[in-house]
């Protein structure tokens, strides 16, 4: 099945190099192959183990025992083997590298494996005798005219016949074609003409003849031209680009062990911000790029799938291991053909198509747990007892002391309910994914599917997805190709929504809150009690709803299924000129259930509660489908000039719907969602909405010697969204690169062995508003119904948005700088961008006075500006025979600021809603000359002292903090008096930190040794401040709850007996509602996020089991986290929006993940 | 490009744009319901209004923990919900008035029921005003829908509240002439004729105190009480306790109770929003017995006010009832006669509700917004200014409310007519302080008395009368709180900090 391939060199120059590229390059100096055997080995199914046994044999029969038994291929020179030893050796099943050892351990030569080729050579000089042979031969050979040459080509290996590979001759028209043997025949070719030899995916070579007859051409491959890089509608090679792109390394991420890629992609690109917003299982992540344009709309990137573009997909939809690339593409000129919808960036994702070849089934699975390690600290028992007799003086002396008998220090050391540890849990997490590709050269074919199932870390929460995808490719005849792929997922969500909130109830429905706030002790001295009980009856407080038991008897449950169905044709209609036409539809559908029965606190009959045991469904479906057809044209001019344009039409639509009804008074609890039709119909919900574009679509490529490249796009979109005078929008854009690298000048730097210099201009736009949001709203609500008479309530309706047939598009233009860097052949690859976004006509939902009778209204008004400069540094810092190190190292800065805003507009105040008077209360400023939102509120200063008091009245000059003077005392909160008017009201309040990072960015390792991986990745935000909302309620309690636990901090609070303290006296809070500096933290973090160490079983275990490959690895996610945020973890922002971002207020605690998995093929 | 006119042609087709709207009659009478609706906001007279916004001033208290350190106990901050949501639901009840308004023309309908519809709207929008103006003193008089969503067309500055009464009075007396007489509607839950004249009296009086001190509108409050009184429709009801009583019931005695806020069902099923928390949250504490009907009590009498009524006056233990709840079955249980302080309002009785069953979160009773009683009242008040002291009319009508206090007979037709608790022989100041007293015991808990004592100027004074008092003889700590954090700048609401923060052109309301 193999046969002996003995190559007789003789070389001009030295013989036999030692490295691998010198050894090319006097390949392509005229390598004269004496003689040459057909060289089709192939290493597939031989094993790697050595048996040579023997006394006095000859080197050549040991090298070709080797061959025979490894597939490995020997190269050296004939004449050499004349000074070998004999070679008396015993080896036994050792591997190569020690049976080559032993076989040359007395010989006088030294060898090398490159690939499955091992290079023998002398040691010391060459013999003298070689370079005279060289020449003999070529005096014989010029002897003959128009010669026939015969000759093999392969890859550089030397194992791979490149069958198709071109061969012509240069500045003639005679070309053949490799046969599947890689071997060529040419009949009359002048001896001393070049011959050009090409194929896809390697270099093309030059080969002069110089008397030949038989040669033996090997062909680098084209790393970079392998690079092909999938961008709006079609692909380019990455030395092409002109515009930035930034690329995930998949394989990176698919080592962090979570549901979706996008849950692994922070800290991978350089200017790509991903954040979730707290630990919520399911939930989706934040993908921010090159900063926010739009201050008020969805600043997420428009996704495109297999070609097919979504503005909002499930990224939980797609199986990591199914994905193929992921490209960002973030300047305009990547993303301007995507008109309208790519201002944001545009975030191209291809997934797997099977290959030509035998089938291979592949599995990747993992187990693991989830813990939470850090916990809130808590006040102990006797210090609650302590403060709420400060609290309360009256009522809570008579419940804690009198009542039962009881003295202060009778709480001293009693232990406390933990009702962190009774919530948080360690969960379990298991994924399992299998796939089988395979197919033929005309059709290829995949199937995967995969299952992940993650239970929360608070009780009776998670997340379980189930997924299967198909694709089928085929090629009809070399004009027409036709694909379809379909992915199917269906996912579940469940449990309590940490940080929402519910209407009335407002802060005191929030989880986190609700367990960190509940007493840790009672006057019963029965713990039970409280733990058992739905709401906490000693204090008789309906409010105060056992948040554990509320939790475990709650069913909130998401469904969503999701079908992607696609298919394309791609036709070529002359050369050069394809047409591609594709279609694919986008089903989506979400379940919302939910049930509370009498133990929960929606449910629980308390006089608050007008539902009773209630429950309640909706339904949402959305269908998007596409058509996006496309031609293009690709060709050449002369050698040098390569041209390509494309154009294309392109539709899409959405239509959507939401149904939905509430049951209230449900009799029979344990009937659960079953039972609802026994209780009284609540509210009923309806929606129809539906949008559609039309887009045109353009884009030239210049491209000369791969040296000066230009790319111009043009894009028209058209929207259902917005009014006919204002429905169209036209984005172009223009982009030029340089590779300066292939400048002759450069030549003469070798330790750059890449660089480009790119510059690109363009425009985007912005459609995100709803689908009829320029329409002015009327609603018929039952709120707006008023009976007459004592008569059932009558119908009435009421005015409920403005409307704005005047919106029009939000359009960004955006100039980029690019520099990549390719150094030490390509060791340090270095990628520099700068850039400047401006948004303008901001699609912005307005804040507008009350007064008006609206809250908000859509307008166009204001201009952004994001900045920036982003690094990405790729190194291979250690590269050996057995181990490895390279790493990806990447930052980004990026400045956003207003602008403009509407008319005689200064600044926009915006707000959060969670809590009573707070929601009343401006906590974020945007100025224009400022950021996107910045907190803002009042300047802490501490506390009020005794001295700024004069006979218990506070001093006339000292400021009040907002409450009337008469009533502060001394450890009241104090504030700065700004305008020094002396009092302390909205005029004093200021900007008091800023909400967006300085600078984000990750840093990621992988080491190799020997069969050990380790990947090592780290990701940071630096300087955003975060907005701890929990201390306003729990460290000061400053609405004034009583038996509201409260954070151990508190215990430093200011007292008489502690007249220092910064932190105010027991109900010494001041104004409620009021967002002060105090709570305003450093949200500044590095955190270890993945590490995974994975082992590659060697191939006598892998030839054992009969499978290609067998990897197990552990895997662990957010492992370590450095902050000095006091809160529970500073990634999170749980009402986040542009304008409302980083405010923390019981958060779902995010886990610490450890995994052990398993990979492998067959 | 033309074909694709059509495929871009999105229309909402699951809301109602005014554009496609206003059209027939029944669509005037479908605004308008929402133009009412106003009333029946949890901001104002469902929830908030009743007892927990400090409107009660020297006449009750408000105890309950969830309103600790709010408006409702006096400590008022510019951040404060309740004021907010105060502002929202009435500019939203304006603005949907002003959008009716705007299109009121279009459908082509019979001309007398428009103006009918024209008369309502204009008179809800001033009264809306009027609950802004007498609270908030300047605010922003927006009587067009904005045209357009820019600065100059949304951000609206303070209009000086003398010119915003000015533009009530103007739009109710035109209301005046479109509406019907209380007879031809025959109950009390739409706007009549005797219901804008009523409520213009209670506008002029307004007027007429502080802070416009227009002392002209005293006359003119005396000419539009008049005409309510001598339309010969009213007539004080025999019994004082059956006018609430009628109110649980769902009764209408247009007599006696000229315009009230219809709440409807008891807040299950489709119409939650529709019932009002009359009864719950000022009624007499009950929160266990489910079958006398869940109440809060949030709001608590004054010893000032029970010593207030004299020996015989029936109101007194209607007003403040002497006994609550206690168990389930929930027992009468009297209060010790030291525990004035405790005592709940008792005007709105659960246990008279005949919808069924009394659900805890929301009751069926309707709210009054002017009674006969008040219009005498005002007009004894008016004609004791404009006479310098009172005649023998202004002594009739006070003497009509008194007897019917004292569950004497009204009318000096029957036979036993009785005097005895008649007032007489007052001069002028004398009167007005015996009026001011008639009026909190007629009228307490009804929303009336914190305005009435700023245009009277004796807010403060009051406020820190009954803490003196709240002081000495209150058990709770929650009532002398609530007169000690009444200050001097309490006398109208600030203007909310929302609303500061995005419309630039309001100033601060001084002191806050």
């Amino acid at each position: 099945m193999h046969s002996i391939a003995i190559l007789k060199i003789a070389a001009k120059v030295r013989f036999l190099p030692t490295l691998y590229p010198h050894l090319l390059r006097i390949m392509k100096l005229n390598v004269v192959i004496l003689l040459f055997s057909c060289l089709t080995v192939s290493a597939n199914g031989l094993a790697q183990k050595v048996t040579i046994e023997g006394r006095y044999l000859s080197i050549e029969k040991v090298i070709h025992s080797i061959e025979k038994q490894t597939g490995y291929v020997f190269f050296y020179d004939y004449s050499m083997l004349d000074k070998a030893k004999p070679v008396s050796v015993h080896i036994q099943g050792a591997s190569l590298d020690v049976a080559l050892k032993e076989c040359f351990k007395d010989q006088p030569f030294t060898y090398e494996r490159i690939g499955k080729t091992i290079v023998v050579k002398l040691k010391g000089s060459l013999a003298p005798e070689t370079k005279e042979k060289e020449n003999l031969m070529l005096r014989e050979a010029s002897e003959q005219e128009g010669i026939e040459v015969k000759g093999i080509i392969s890859d550089i290996e030397g194992n791979k016949p490149l069958y198709g590979a071109t061969v012509s001759v240069k500045n003639s028209t005679i070309t053949v074609i490799a046969d599947k043997n890689g071997k060529f025949t040419l009949k009359n070719v002048d001896r001393n003409a070049t011959l050009l030899v090409s194929f896809i995916g390697y270099e093309i070579k030059e080969v002069p003849v110089n008397n030949q007859t038989n040669i033996q051409i090997q062909l680098k491959l084209a790393e970079e031209e392998l690079e092909e890089l999938v961008i709006g509608y079609g692909t380019v090679a990455k030395k092409d680009l002109t515009g930035s792109v930034g690329i995930v390394n998949v394989d990176d991420i698919k080592k962090a062990p979570v549901a979706s890629f996008d849950q692994a992609l922070a800290g991978r690109i350089a200017g790509v911000q991903v954040s979730s917003n707290d630990g919520q299982p399911g939930e989706g992540m934040n993908i921010v790029i090159r900063g926010g344009n739009s201050l008020t709309q969805d600043n997420s990137p428009l996704y495109v799938i297999d070609g097919f573009p979504i503005e909002d997909p499930f990224n939980e939809a797609i199986n990591m291991n199914d994905i193929a690339s992921i490209n960002v593409l973030k300047d305009a000129s990547s993303t301007a053909i995507y008109g309208s919808r790519g201002a944001n960036g545009v975030v191209i994702i291809e997934t797997k198509q099977g290959k030509a070849g035998k089938a291979t089934v592949s599995y990747d699975g993992f187990v693991g747990l989830l813990h939470v390690n850090n916990r809130m600290e808590m006040m102990d028992p006797y210090e609650f007892v302590k403060y709420q007799l400060e609290f309360s003086p009256e009522s809570m002396t008579t419940f804690y002391l009198t009542n039962p008998g009881r003295e202060l220090e009778d709480y001293r050391g009693v232990k406390g309910i933990d009702w962190q540890d009774l919530l948080l849990r360690v969960a379990s997490t298991q994924s399992h994914s299998l796939s089988l590709s395979g197919g033929s050269a005309q059709t290829r074919f995949s199937v995967s599917g995969s299952i992940f199932d993650q239970e929360g870390v608070i009780r009776n929460s998670g997340y379980q997805r189930y997924q299967a995808r198909t694709s089928l490719n085929h090629t009809f005849n070399k004009k027409v190709k036709i694909g379809t792929n379909l992915n199917y997922s269906r996912d579940l969500n469940y449990g309590r929504m940490a940080s929402s909130i519910e209407g009335n109830n407002q802060s005191s429905s929030a989880l986190m809150y609700q367990t960190w706030g509940y007493r840790p002790v009672t006057v019963a001295g029965d713990d039970a009690d409280l733990i058992d009980e739905p709401f906490d009856e000693e204090t008789g407080d309906p409010y105060r709803i056992n948040p554990v038991l509320s939790v475990d008897n709650e069913i909130r449950k998401r469904h969503r299924s999701n079908v992607i169905a696609k298919g394309f044709i791609d036709y070529e209609i002359i050369k050069g000129l394809t047409l591609n036409i594709r279609g694919g539809i986008n089903y989506r559908m979400i379940k919302d259930e939910a049930f509370y029965n009498s133990r929960t606190g929606r449910g629980y009959p308390s006089p608050n509660n007008l539902r009773g045991i209630n429950g309640s469904l909706d339904q949402q479906e959305m269908l998007d489908w596409v058509n996006e057809n496309t031609l293009k044209y690709k060709t050449r001019f002369g050698r040098y000039h390569s041209f390509d344009a494309l154009v294309g039409f392109t539709l899409q639509e959405r239509n959507s719907s939401r149904f939905g009804y509430d049951a209230v008074q449900v009799p029979n609890e344990e009937l659960g969602l079953s039972g609802m039709d026994d209780g009284t119909a609540g509210a009923i919900r309806s929606n129809i909405g539906g949008n559609s574009l039309v887009s045109y679509l353009n884009r030239i490529n210049y491209n000369y010697r791969s040296k000066y490249l230009v790319t111009a796009t043009f894009r028209a979109d058209g929207s259902s969204k917005f009014s006919r005078a204002n429905r169209w929008g036209y984005f172009p854009s223009g982009a030029v690169a340089w590779r300066f690298s292939r400048e002759d000048f450069m030549k003469d730097v070798p330790f750059i062995s890449e660089g480009k210099l790119r510059a690109s201009y363009g425009m985007t736009g912005n459609n995100r508003i709803g689908d009829f949001d320029r329409f002015p709203g009327l609603a018929m609500p039952y709120s707006a119904y008023y009976s007459n008479q004592n008569s059932t309530p009558l119908v009435g309706i009421i005015v409920n948005s403005f409307g704005n047939q005047d919106l029009k598009w939000e359009s960004t233009e955006q100039i980029d700088f690019g520099l990549d860097l390719g150094l030490m052949k390509n060791r340090i690859n270095l990628e520099v961008d700068v850039y400047r976004k401006n948004t303008n006509d901001l699609l912005l939902r307005a804040n507008v006075p009350r007064s008006s009778g609206f809250q908000y209204i859509y307008k166009n008004i204001g201009r952004v500006r994001n900045e920036g400069i982003e690094f990405t540094l790729n190194t291979v810092n250690v590269k050996t025979k057995k181990f490895s190190w390279e790493s990806n190292f990447n930052i980004a800065f990026n400045r956003n600021s207003v602008l403009a805003l509407a008319e005689g507009e200064e600044h926009i105040l915006s707000r959060v809603s969670w809590s009573g008077d707070y929601n009343n209360s401006f906590l974020y400023l945007t100025e224009i000359g400022g950021a996107a939102a910045v907190f803002y509120g009042y300047e802490w200063d501490g506390v009020y002292r005794y001295e700024d008091f004069e006979d218990g009245q506070l001093k006339p000059d000292i400021p009040t903090n907002g409450n009337d003077r008469d009533i502060i005392q001394p450890g009241d909160i104090r504030y700065k008096d700004m305008n020094g008017d002396g009092t302390v009201n909205e005029e004093d309040m200021v900007s008091i930190g800023r909400t967006l990072p300085v600078h984000i960015g990750g840093f990621n390792n992988n080491f190799h040794y020997k069969g050990f991986s380790l990947n090592v990745f780290f990701q940071w935000s630096y300087g955003n401040n975060i907005f701890n909302a929990n201390r306003l309620l729990l460290e000061g309690n400053s609405v004034h709850r009583q038996q509201l636990n409260q954070f151990k901090s508190y215990i430093d609070r200011w007292s008489p007996e502690n007249p220092d303290s910064d932190m105010f006296r027991t109900r010494g809070g001041g104004p409620r509602g009021r967002y002060s500096s105090r709570t305003v933290e450093d949200g500044s973090f590095l955190r270890l996020k993945t590490v995974s160490l994975a082992y590659s079983m060697p191939k006598r275990v892998v030839d054992v089991l009969k499978v290609n490959m067998l990897d197990v690895y552990m895997s662990a996610q957010n492992l370590f986290t450095w902050t000095n945020y006091s809160g529970m973890d500073p990634e999170v922002s749980v009402r986040n929006s542009p304008l409302t971002p980083g405010f923390d207020y019981s958060a779902y605690p995010r886990a610490r993940t450890v995994t052990v998995g398993l990979r492998t093929n067959f | 490009m033309v074909s694709c006119q059509g495929f871009l042609e999105k229309r909402p087709e699951d809301f109602l744009s005014p554009a496609n709207y206003y059209e027939t009659e029944t669509h005037l009478n479908t605004a308008l319901n929402g133009v009412y609706s106003t009333l029946t906001k949890g901001g104002l007279y469902a929830n908030h209004m009743l007892g927990r916004m400090g409107l009660d001033a020297d006449e009750g208290y408000n105890l309950y923990n969830s309103d600790l350190n709010t408006v409702s106990d006096y400590n008022v901050v510019t951040t404060d919900s309740k004021i907010l949501a105060y502002w929202v639901a009435l500019y939203e009840g304006i603005n949907n008035a002003n959008v009716l308004l705007a299109n009121i023309d279009r459908p082509i309908m019979d001309e007398n029921k428009r103006e009918q519809i024209r008369g309502e709207t204009l008179f809800l929008r001033a009264y809306y005003y009027l609950m802004l103006v007498s609270r908030f003193g300047d605010v922003p008089l927006i009587l067009n829908p904005a045209p357009s969503a820019s600065p100059e067309h949304v951000q609206i500055p303070r209009t000086p509240a003398h010119e915003v009464y000015e533009q009530i009075l103007q739009d109710m007396e035109a209301s005046s002439h479109l509406v019907p007489d209380i007879v031809e509607i025959g109950h009390g839950g739409r706007v009549s004729k005797s219901a804008v004249w009523g409520i213009m009296a209670r506008v002029c009086l307004y007027m007429a105190g502080e802070p416009i001190n227009d002392v002209t509108k005293y006359e003119q409050a005396r000419n539009w009480a008049e005409k309510v009184i001598t339309s010969g429709y009213h007539k004080l009801n025999a019994s004082f306790s059956q006018v609430f009583i009628n109110y649980a019931q769902d009764l209408y005695d247009i007599q006696e109770s000229i315009w009230e806020v219809e709440f409807w069902g008891n807040g299950s099923g489709l119409y939650p929003s529709n019932a009002g928390m009359v009864g719950r949250n000022n009624g007499i504490g009950n929160t266990q017995d489910e079958s006398i009907g869940y109440a809060v009590g949030v709001l608590r009498g004054t010893r000032w006010l029970f010593e207030l009524y004299g020996s015989g006056d029936t109101r007194r233990d209607w007003t403040m009832a002497p006994f609550r709840y206690v168990g389930n079955p929930g027992v009468q249980t009297n209060w010790a006669s030291s525990a004035i302080y405790n005592r709940y309002c008792g005007k709105w009785r659960r246990i008279h509700e005949l919808v069924s069953p009394r659900l805890a979160a929301r009751t069926p009773q309707n709210y009054p917004l002017l009674r006969y009683s008040d219009v005498l009242l005002m007009y004894a008040e008016a004609d004791n200014y404009v006479n310098n002291g009172p005649s023998a009319l202004a002594y009739e009508y006070i003497n009509q409310v008194r007897r019917r206090g004292y569950g004497k007979p009204i009318d000096s037709s029957d036979p036993d007519f009785d005097t005895s608790v008649d007032l007489a022989d007052l001069d002028q100041d004398g009167f007005l302080k015996e009026l001011q007293n008639e009026r909190s015991r007629e009228l307490a808990f009804e929303c009336l008395r914190k305005s009435d004592l700023v245009r009277w100027g004796i807010f403060i004074k009051r406020m820190k009368e009954v803490m003196d008092d709240a002081m000495n003889t209150a058990s709770t700590t929650q009532a002398k709180t609530y007169y000690t954090n009444a200050s001097e700048r309490d006398v109208i609401w600030p203007i909310p900090s929302y609303e500061l923060g995005i419309n630039k052109k309001l100033v601060p309301t001084p002191g806050w």
